[in-house]
């Protein structure tokens, strides 16, 4: 490690530093989908993100799909967004607009039912994109470091040495991006079953405490509503397969990605940290829901730890893969980015930390992670209730 | 390895009589127990606490023996 935090970012009009220079292209409904993906299919350098989400939702998912969508815009990896609705759904595009109005980035609106119907509507799509890619290609980037970056933290596909190898490096990455100033987003709510006792711990202050322990209590009961009897082995498949027996082992383990630092700040899905450090989220354990969560409160990077081998990455933010064992690394070398498995060889926890945050840096400098030249995204809003 | 902890995740596959060493504990494999499996250290009776980390991960359905593999078919978490 060189010890040399900067990067050159992209400053937006709300202050933060974007790692990426994205023109996204948005559906706010499902009915949008088709259109969005005709324009990445012409442009294939915008980002096109949809979703399956639509009408037929109670105010609490309604809140939930507002909140992730416009924090995906505000994301500082989006340069500019055009948001194509339909006409008739909750989330529409003028209430994305209300909702993002403080917001200064460049930003656009297209209603289909307005614009004359789907092939006409992804043509003027294409033109305001191609509009769009032009003029952010001349924004100038300027100095940043470290400091200026939110990351978050997720594993998927877990084994019992995600807990020995890479979440603990990770960890380490962590402690030393949270002691130069920046910030690491904890989550998924359902693998902190069974590891109370050590967030507990590591709570800032008493108040912090008491918000982990109901968060993580609730998400118990929801288990126990789901799953009944098989609530302590809410797992995968190939977790078990892997040697993960509990909940709680799994957890255990996972949790290590938060290092040691203090946890600043207990956050609801989707929401902006307003603390530098290590702060918690409120999550599904369900991989695609969490990150985009993490991303809609403002995450520029994800690292992603993984036993078994999952490939995911996310639109608008990196993803940087860390393999729990070397057999993984060099089996998925397409998509794996860290080989963790190394600390089973002889390299300490210190070290593969250091190499996640160097890469870290080359990412935030534009070196691409495995998942972004993949283009391996998965994209995903948490809700609450099934579909009415 | 936590000085609690009762169970240690085998970084290699072990068969019947083989010597594991787990930080500086020695003991043999009483049965074949594969790469990423947990095997135990000591003697756990039925309803005794697993440590892993130095942490409760679950409980013993039943008596588990040192050197024995240690998952969900003799442990389980809290109900």
């Amino acid at each position: 490690m060189s010890g040399d935090f900067t990067f050159e970012g992209w400053r937006r009009p709300d202050g933060r530093i974007g790692i990426r220079n994205h023109c996204l292209v948005l559906a706010s409904v499902v009915c949008a989908a088709g259109v969005v993906r005709e324009v990445g299919r012409r442009l294939p350098e915008v980002v096109v993100i949809e979703h399956p989400h639509g009408c037929g939702r109670g105010g609490p998912d309604i809140g939930l799909q507002l909140r992730t969508l416009a924090g995906i815009v505000e994301n500082p990896n989006v340069g500019g967004a055009i948001i194509v609705g339909l006409g008739c759904e909750p989330v529409s595009v003028g209430f994305l607009q209300a909702v993002l109005a403080d917001n200064k980035k460049p930003l656009q609106g297209i209603v289909i039912q307005e614009a004359g119907g789907s092939q006409k509507t992804a043509a003027k799509v294409e033109a305001m994109a191609r509009e769009m890619l032009a003029e952010l290609a001349t924004m100038p980037r300027e100095k940043a470091t470290a400091a200026d970056l939110t990351v978050a933290l997720e594993c998927g596909g877990s084994d019992t040495f995600s807990g020995m190898t890479a979440n603990p490096a990770v960890g380490k990455a962590v402690d030393r991006l949270v002691a130069i100033g920046g910030t690491a987003i904890l989550s998924e709510t359902t693998e902190m079953i069974g590891a109370l006792g050590p967030l507990l711990r590591r709570a800032e202050n008493t108040d912090i405490a008491a918000s982990l322990k109901q968060m993580i209590d609730n998400q118990e009961a929801i288990t126990h509503q789901i799953l009944g009897p098989l609530a302590d082995r809410a797992l995968a498949p190939g977790n078990v397969e892997s040697g993960l027996s509990t909940i709680a082992e799994k957890s255990l383990g996972c949790i290590m990605k938060g290092g040691s630092s203090p946890i600043r700040e207990v956050l609801p899905y989707g929401q902006r940290p307003s603390k530098q450090g290590l702060v918690v989220m409120d999550t599904p354990g369900y991989d695609a829901e969490s990150i985009t969560g993490m991303a809609a409160a403002g995450a520029q990077a994800i690292i992603f730890t993984t036993g078994r081998g999952s490939p995911a990455g996310f639109p608008i933010a990196p993803v940087i893969k860390v393999a729990s064992n070397t057999e993984l690394y060099e089996a998925m070398s397409d998509d794996i980015d860290v080989d963790a498995g190394q600390v089973l060889s002889g390299k300490t926890l210190e070290e593969v930390g250091e190499e996640i945050l160097d890469l870290l840096l080359r990412v935030a400098r534009g070196e691409k992670t495995k998942a972004e030249i993949n283009r391996q995204d998965v994209f995903a809003i948490a809700q609450t209730h099934q579909a009415l | 390895m936590n000085p609690r902890d009762n169970v240690a995740v085998l970084t290699a596959d072990v068969n019947v009589g083989d010597l594991i060493e787990a930080d500086g504990v020695q003991l043999q494999a009483i049965e074949p127990v594969s790469r990423g499996r947990k095997i135990a250290l000591t003697a756990i009776s039925p309803g005794q606490t697993v440590y892993r980390y130095g942490e409760e991960i679950g409980q013993a359905t039943e008596a588990i023996a040192p050197g024995q593999h240690v998952h969900t078919h003799n442990m389980g978490g809290k109900k």
